[in-house]
């Protein structure tokens, strides 16, 4: 078995930097994907998508920064205050938290490619994430309205259902690996990626990693004809902004979980120092699955949502959990 | 450095629990509580036990407040009480309080504080890590561990049944 | 040990930085607020607005609430045993979490079959 060294730390001011750079590239890439989105819905809509913005639309974020920057700052007459501000933020704050688990390759000349990389691994990324639920309900609570008020619940509901699937269809995962480490998972991929024998937990945690981040087919808040907009209603500028900024990172971060434990992490052909660009590779890959599904497939009903997260996720993972502890035993 | 650790989480958890029982809205008391369960997860960080941190937030703070969120979101606000107080509570209160205060510093001083002196345990490189943990699970703690799934169980069963009396008083819910 | 989570430190940092700003950025940047008659008022179709904070809501949020309790917490118990069965190889433990998962199982068969699940 792999005993990478747990416990092992650099210098405190390789570990501050690496995070700030992490930090740093994370940040650089996500308001590309915003325009990337678009571009890859208007493809599958037979239209261009953003293009007047420079050189292929590509300055689009920067001019819808600049436009959520401009507007006033509002506040409905009902709302609380301080919690109405704390909604957005504490979205946002968890998004950017959990950053810190992705791996992006081994230790290289004594230092490790990733934020952290503790024994307890990927709860840290549920730990940091389950506080997102009280970023969207305070939000809808304080918010004064009762369509944030209704939508608040509802996606709060939606979060907590997804997300014991998510957490059961890594656990097939983790058995084989024999850890929570995800650097350590990664390198029990030598020899095969889990996709392929844990196939249905990639599956089930793809399709949970929609709904928690509140993504096409799941995205019941952008149902405006039931719910207007659900928890973000009363929201404008920057803070609606950050609810959007946040969804991008949940991808992100879901992505990159999936691409951690199913699809080999950093691993890929070519020289070591490729490895963050094949961690990045691969968790570009798995967002253009977010956006191919958001083109593709129609919403579903909000009762539909919670029976298929209920009823069939959360037996299939248990059960997907199961049959993998039998046959690591047996085999 | 974990000096500073300690007591921003000291602070966070003592702050928190005192807003708890002083706040009056019941949702702020959630949220409050949610703070305090937060800040005793840094605290346990600190004592190197990663993975019952961890379990902390994700447990209490990621899903029992979950519930205490919902059903405040039911009371919350409201302005008149929504329980009868005990008869004797204001007199009762501080008297059981002052005793359990007598009872912890008898415990603290006739403890806890010969250890000041030391440099604390030696903590095995592990300690308090899932895989460790899971050991403890399934040799000292083997019974505990099948009982919780059986609690598990009864937990839903009474759900289940509390949920359906509930549901003959009101028959159309949201 | 402890060192290892500094990483994680400096992203709450930025957390809590970046979010703060994008919260507060509006007020500083954003045009003068403006405020009018019927600006403040949330967002409704037209009929005076409505809305307290005490709603009573359906049973099946609490159930949800409830059960999610219950199953976070099998997570809990099972990842850390999880992580050694493969290590330990033996029928044993592999025992153990098949009687735990199974029982919980049972919990949710019993509860789906009582039509907890059904969204009401």
């Amino acid at each position: 078995m792999l005993i990478a060294e747990v416990g092992f730390a650099e210098a405190t001011w390789i570990l501050i930097v690496k995070a700030l750079v992490i930090f740093a590239a994370v940040f650089a890439v996500a308001p590309v994907l915003t325009v990337v989105e678009r571009k890859i819905l208007g493809r599958f809509q037979a239209r261009y998508g953003p293009n007047r913005v420079g050189p292929f639309g590509l300055l689009q974020p920067a001019a819808d920064a600049l436009k959520l920057i401009g507007k006033e700052q509002f506040e409905p007459r009902g709302a609380l205050r301080l919690l109405y501000a704390a909604g957005p933020a504490l979205v946002v704050f968890s998004g950017i938290a959990t950053l810190a688990i992705l791996p992006w390759g081994d230790v290289k000349n004594g230092v490790g490619f990733y934020g952290i990389d503790v024994s307890i691994g990927v709860l840290y990324f549920f730990a940091f994430g389950g506080l997102s639920f009280y970023g969207l309900l305070l939000g809808g609570w304080a918010s004064g309205s009762k369509y944030s008020f209704l939508g608040a619940m509802r996606s709060a509901a939606q979060l907590i259902s997804y997300e014991i699937s998510m957490a059961l269809a890594l656990f097939g995962a983790i058995l084989m690996a024999g850890t929570l480490s995800l650097t350590e998972i990664v390198h029990a991929q030598d020899d095969v990626w889990f996709v392929v024998p844990q196939f249905l937990g990639f599956l089930i945690f793809m399709v949970a990693g929609f709904a928690e981040a509140n993504r096409a087919p799941f995205d019941l808040p952008e149902a405006d004809a039931e719910l207007v907009a659900g928890y973000q209603t009363e929201y404008g500028g920057m803070r609606w902004g950050s609810f959007m900024l946040a969804e991008y990172l949940e991808m992100f971060v879901i992505s990159g979980i999936a691409a951690t434990f199913f699809l080999g992490g950093w691993k890929g052909p070519g020289p070591g120092f490729l490895d963050p660009i094949w961690m990045l590779a691969k968790i570009l890959g798995l967002m253009f699955l977010f956006f191919w599904v958001r083109a593709t497939l129609p919403r579903v009903r909000y009762d539909q949502l919670m029976s298929f997260g209920w009823k069939v996720l959360l037996p299939l993972a248990t059960l997907n959990a199961l049959v993998t502890a039998v046959l690591v035993t047996v085999l | 450095m974990e000096a500073l650790a300690f007591f921003v989480g000291a602070i966070g958890a003592l702050g928190g629990a005192i807003a708890v029982i002083a706040l009056r809205n019941p949702f702020y008391s959630v949220l409050a509580l949610v703070v305090h369960l937060v800040s005793l997860a840094a605290l346990f960080l600190l004592l190197n036990a990663e993975f019952l941190a961890a379990a902390q937030i994700v447990v209490y703070a990621g899903a029992v407040m979950v519930l205490y969120v919902f059903v405040s979101a039911y009371v919350g606000g409201s302005e008149e009480p929504i329980w009868e107080p005990i008869p004797g509570q204001r007199f009762l209160a501080p008297l059981l309080a002052g005793a359990l205060f007598v009872e912890i510093s008898i415990a603290v001083l006739g403890t806890a504080l010969t250890t000041l002196e030391g440099d604390g345990p030696d903590v095995r490189l592990g300690f308090g890590s899932p895989a460790s943990i899971g050991e403890l699970l399934l040799e000292r703690y083997l019974i505990a561990f099948e009982a919780a799934s059986l609690l598990l169980l009864v937990a839903a069963v009474g759900a289940v049944v509390l949920a359906a009396r509930k549901r003959r008083e009101a028959p159309h819910g949201a | 040990m402890l060192r290892s989570y500094i990483p994680a430190l400096v992203f709450i940092g930025l957390g809590a930085i970046v979010s703060s700003a994008l919260v507060a950025v509006n007020a500083f940047l954003g045009r003068k607020r403006r405020t009018g008659t019927v600006k403040g008022d949330p967002y409704e179709s037209g009929l005076p607005s409505e809305f307290s904070r005490t709603f009573r809501w359906g049973v099946s949020f609490y159930m949800v609430a409830m059960l999610f309790i219950l199953f976070d917490i099998e997570v809990i118990f099972l990842y850390p045993v999880g992580v050694i069965l493969n290590a330990a190889d033996s029928v044993f433990v592999l025992a153990e979490i098949l009687v735990f998962v199974a029982l919980l199982l049972v919990a949710l068969i019993y509860v789906w079959r009582r039509g907890a699940l059904d969204w009401r």
